[in-house]
Order: C-alpha cells, then sequence, then structure tokens
C-alpha cells in the first residue's frame, strides 16, 4: 500500500462526516456534498503530497472544498444553470441546537445562489475576511462583498431578524440584477 | 463565528454530520476515490497527463523535447516497431508498474542488485512530471511502445525501465521471482520488485533526440538517504552530508522562532488539553524531555489557503497552484548533526503508533509546532555514518518555497535550522 493510502483512508473513516456536512452547508444538498468531498479527495491526494497526519491532510481537503464546488459551478453553469437553486429537503433527527433554527437556515441558504452560499458560509462558518474568500474562491473581493451583500438581503427577508447582527457594511455599486 | 449566523451556521454543521455518521463515505466511495487517485498519480508519474500534457508540452518546447525527458514518439506514434537485436549484449528490462499495490512518491531509484548501485533514477518534477538520468546523471531517454508504455531507457542502452500504465496491468510484477531487482523511493525503503528478463522481445528503439536537451533536461538534485549523493548535489540541511555553518540559520522566508523542551507528561497534557479525546496518532512518548520547535513562515506571497506545510523537503510535497494564486510550499524535520555535518535524518515513513513527530498549527500566531515526540529511533544513519547518542546534535530544519503562478520557481528554497541544546 503507497505511503498515502492510510492517510486517505483513515480521512474517510474518521473525518468523512464532517467533511461531509461541511460540503454539504456550501451545496445545498447531500448528493452533491458526496460529489464534491469526493473530487476534494482526489485533488488532494493526486498531487504527490505527501500527508504525515489526518489532521493535515483533513484540513488541506476542508480547503479544497470550496474551489472544488466553484470549480464545479463553473463547469455546470452553461449546461444546468438552471438547477442551481434547487431545494432539497432533509428530514432526519436534529442532533442538536434549535431545529426550529437550524431548518430555517438551511431553507435559507438552500435558496441562496451557489455562489452567495459558498460567500456565506466562508464568511460566517469559516470566519474568513472578504479577501481571503475571494483568494480562495478566485474572486475579486468586490464580487465577494456584493455576494455577502446580496445574500445578507436574502437572509434577512428569510431569517427576519434572527442574524441582523451579522450583516456586514459593504458598497455596492448597485443591486444585483441577475447572475 | 460572527454572531447568530455563525452559529446556526454551526448548528447545522452539527446537524449535518450527525445524519452523515450514520453513513460510511469510506466503504460507500473508498474503492472509487482510491482508483481515481491511483490513476491520476499512474499518469503524473508517467509524465502523462493524456494526450493534453504531452501536447501541452511538445507545444511549449518544440516536437520531441519533453520537460520530463527526450520524448522519441508522441502518442499515436508508438506502433511496435520490434526489432529483434537488443541495443547491448547484457541488456535488461525492469517493468515498473505503476497502480499496483506500491507507488511511487516523490524519487525512485533503480538498483543494481549486484552492485548495489543505481541505474536510473526518476524524480518528480514540481509540475508532477517525472525526469530520469542514469548513474552518471546523463538525462535518460524516454519512448512509447505500441502498448502505450512508457521506457526510459539508460544512457548506454542497457538498462530499460518500462513504466505500465495501469490498464496495461493490473497487478504488480511478482516481487519473488528469480533475479529481481529492486527499485527504492526516496526515503530509502525498499518498496517492491520488479523483474529484470533478457530483452530478446520486442523492443522499441529510442528515435534521435531532435536537438540537445536543454536546462530543462539538467539532472535533478537526488534528495535520498541511500549514499548516491554527490557532494555538489547536497544542497539543503535535509540531506545527509549537508553541512552547517552555524548553529542556528534564517531568512526573511522562514525562521523557526524558538525551541521548548518540556516532559513528556506535559506534552501529554497539551496534546490532550488541544485535541481532547480525538487524537488521531496514539503518541508514544518516550521519557526524555520533548523539544517542540516553533516555525514561522511568510505567507504574505500567497494565502494561507495556497500554502502546504509538511514533514520533510518542502520541494518533495510542492504543490501546485490551480488558481493562479502563488503557492507557497514548506516542510521541517530534524536530522542529526556531528561537527556541523549531517549523519542522521529523521524517519518519517513510520505512521500512528510510533510515529516520532508532530505537528500542530498555532493559529494565534500563525505558526506552525514540530515536536520530537520520541527520539529513541527516530533517525536514520547516513551511509557509512553511526549515530552515536552523546556525540550528534539534532537539528531542526525547515525549509519553504515560494512557487509563482506560472509554475515556475519564484525564490528558491529557503532554510532556516537551529541547533536543540537539551536543558
Amino acid at each position: 500500500m503507497a505511503r498515502w493510502e492510510p492517510i486517505l483512508d483513515e480521512v474517510m473513516r474518521e473525518r468523512g462526516s464532517g467533511l461531509l456536512a461541511y460540503a454539504r452547508l456550501l451545496t445545498g444538498n447531500d448528493a452533491e456534498a458526496e460529489d464534491v468531498l469526493q473530487d476534494a479527495l482526489v485533488r488532494s491526494f493526486s498531487r504527490g503530497r505527501q500527508f504525515t497526519h489526518v489532521n493535515a491532510a483533513e484540513a488541506y481537503v476542508r480547503r479544497a472544498i470550496p474551489s472544488v464546488f466553484i470549480d464545479r459551478l463553473r463547469h455546470r453553469r452553461t449546461r444546468d444553470a438552471a438547477d442551481e437553486r434547487r431545494t432539497h429537503e432533509q428530514d432526519e433527527a436534529v442532533g442538536m441546537g434549535d431545529r426550529d433554527a437550524v431548518l430555517d437556515v438551511r431553507a435559507a441558504l438552500a435558496d441562496l445562489p451557489p455562489r452567495e452560499r459558498a460567500c456565506t458560509v466562508l464568511r460566517y462558518y469559516d470566519d474568513l475576511t472578504v479577501s481571503q474568500i475571494a483568494a480562495q474562491l478566485g474572486l475579486a473581493d468586490g464580487t465577494v462583498k456584493r455576494y455577502l451583500a446580496d445574500a445578507s438581503a436574502r437572509l434577512s427577508s428569510v431569517l427576519g431578524d434572527r442574524k441582523q447582527h451579522d450583516r456586514i457594511d459593504v458598497v455596492t455599486h448597485s443591486r444585483k440584477e441577475g447572475r | 463565528m460572527n454572531g447568530d449566523l455563525g452559529n446556526l451556521l454551526t448548528g447545522e454543521m452539527g446537524e449535518a454530520e450527525a445524519r452523515f455518521s450514520h453513513e460510511d463515505f469510506g466503504a460507500d466511495f473508498g474503492p472509487r476515490i482510491v482508483g481515481r487517485v491511483r490513476r491520476r498519480r499512474a499518469v503524473r508519474a508517467a509524465g502523462v497527463g493524456g494526450g493534453t500534457m504531452l501536447t501541452a508540452g511538445a507545444l511549449a518546447v518544440g516536437a520531441t523535447h519533453m520537460p520530463w525527458g527526450v520524448l522519441g514518439a508522441t502518442p499515436g506514434m508508438g506502433g511496435r516497431d520490434c526489432v529483434t537485436t537488443p541495443p547491448s549484449a547484457d541488456p535488461h528490462v525492469v517493468t515498473v508498474i505503476f497502480g499496483g499495490s506500491e507507488q511511487p512518491s516523490a524519487q525512485m531509484n533503480v538498483t543494481d542488485p549486484v552492485t548495489g548501485g543505481v541505474r536510473l533514477t526518476g524524480v518528480e518534477q514540481a509540475d508532477g512530471t517525472w525526469v530520469f538520468t542514469d548513474a552518471a546523471g546523463n538525462p535518460s531517454e524516454v519512448t512509447l511502445d505500441g502498448d502505450g508504455r512508457y521506457m526510459v531507457q539508460a544512457s548506454d542502452a542497457s538498462w530499460t525501465v518500462v513504466l505500465s500504465m495501469p490498464s496495461a496491468s493490473a497487478s504488480p510484477t511478482d516481487p519473488t521471482a528469480t533475479g529481481s531487482v529492486t527499485y527504492t523511493y526516496t526515503d530509502g525503503a525498499q518498496v517492491g520488485t520488479a523483474v529484470p528478463s533478457a530483452s530478446d522481445d520486442c523492443y522499441t528503439p529510442s528515435p534521435t533526440p531532435s536537438h540537445v536537451p536543454s536546462t530543462a533536461l539538467d539532472p535533478v538534485l537526488i534528495t535520498d538517504t541511500n549514499g548516491y549523493l554527490k557532494p555538489d548535489d547536497v544542497t539543503s540541511p535535509f540531506q545527509c552530508g549537508f553541512v552547517m555553518d552555524s548553529l542556528g540559520h534564517g531568512s526573511s522566508q522562514v525562521s523557526i522562532t524558538d525551541t521548548t523542551w518540556v516532559s513528556p507528561a506535559a506534552y501529554n497534557a497539551t496534546v490532550k488539553e488541544r485535541l481532547g479525546t480525538s487524537v488521531g496518532v496514539p503518541l508514544e512518548l518516550g521519557s526524555a524531555p520533548i523539544p517542540t520547535v516553533r516555525i514561522r513562515v511568510d505567507l504574505a506571497a500567497t494565502t494561507p489557503w495556497a500554502s502546504v506545510f509538511g514533514v520533510g523537503e518542502p520541494t518533495d510535497a510542492m504543490a501546485t497552484s490551480e488558481d493562479g494564486t502563488p503557492m507557497v510550499d514548506s516542510g521541517a524535520s530534524f536530522v542529526m548533526v556531528r561537527d556541523g555535518v549531517v549523519v542522521g535524518t529523521m524517519d518519517t515513513t513510520t505512521q500512528g503508533a510510533g510515529q516520532h513527530f508532530s505537528f500542530w498549527h498555532d493559529g494565534a500566531t500563525d505558526t506552525q509546532e514540530l515536536t520530537l515526540v520520541n527520539a529513541a529511533d527516530a533517525f536514520v544513519a547516513c551511509p557509512g555514518q553511526t549515530l552515536q547518542a552523546e556525540g550528534d546534535t539534532t537539528y531542526a530544519v525547515a525549509g519553504s518555497y515560494v512557487k509563482d503562478p506560472t509554475g515556475t520557481d519564484g525564490t528558491g528554497v529557503e532554510y532556516s535550522w537551529t541547533a536543540l541544546e537539551a536543558n
């Protein structure tokens, strides 16, 4: 067995559920989360990197997930643009926290266009700055700000003032009319 | 996290993770993922990105001049032009099968079982392609036969290595066959064997290169610890024979900022505090004080998301930027030094129980920590050396490499090292 295989196996066995959950946050549905995670794992382990610990490998795969997700969007956009706003329902039990709030935020996130969703997750879950998000997703800072502003507006309308404190001050030239 | 939305997203994560915990992602998708990785690594190892890489390379450097060797044929041209006369009186053919149970990592040596000498060396390049050199350091030709196999030939035509693609063979060559020839990897561990056979079957002659290889074909450094290093090749403190001209050295790109020693019990407590019950590696701690070095890498040239840090020579794990972002590849290790010369390198192949090192990223200060968790048997003596517990000094070494978006070397590797003085 090659040296990378035990690490890959360990990542999938021990960290798979967490990575899937993270991919699920970005993608909004389970099936695509599985696809994104598969691609992220393949990308991370295919380039001759020598991960020496599952923690390092997991961190790398986690960082690859948003990039993979955006890349898939770019490839898919022309042939499947209409499918970007699918809403998928998941009804399994809630493990912790406020179930209603979780379902609300899940539904609200699912309604966001994918790029806005990705920016929102990276901003509010991963706590990245606008510049860091832009670098990770290969977008301009201004584009990220616009996505975040639009997402914030959409989430406000869905979640009411639940997340009013999370709005960020950004400067946009105009409201987007479409994307 | 930022306020309520961050908390809600965390809740969503927790709910999803709990739900996914009932699924076995590894069992469901593992074989498929492993297969994809193997194929990609095999293709990259053979210097072939399908037709794409070949085409791109040909366009970039000329019709027959490839960055991983001299291309003697192009895809689709490799008809089985068998000749009955082998190129030398006693040729050997070594078949190395990628995609089997063993795969190369960074470097592959084909070793003569009689003399112990390396006959061919393949080193993975930063872009994932491979450059092969013979024992004299001469670039070796790469040819493609009609079966889609790439063959690397020694300059004197006495040896040929067949790089067999996964599709061409599903299993490794029988390692127990009589007269087998070993091939070894960078870390010096013998990982498999290949069977030599008289080249009396079909043989694809290597066309004459169209022009003299340029610097792209210059032999690359052999960074193994097998004793095949030439003095001029030793350029890194990670390598046997490197001369430490001082007790400490740093650069603006990478520096070892400080060293701490703690008791095994104290270190164990720190690990538990940091990782709780989620310790991924069962650390086996010795009784001696445990050193930890803190390493700072300048990531100003890139983003934290386009950097990689690992154990060992940073160029060994060179990452490739996919989005135009400069990549920073960094690594660290420990070595044993006597009279200012590296005489032992750390065993980085032992994983899990018995692992000699541990990593930690300190987010507060954005520094890496590398700990020598158990020095016993942690070092492999360099060829011709015997490690001396009382006479050798442990050094921490670190390196960092900035790769610009075009995929070429941006800065070269910068190094830092420091001698660890036990308290």
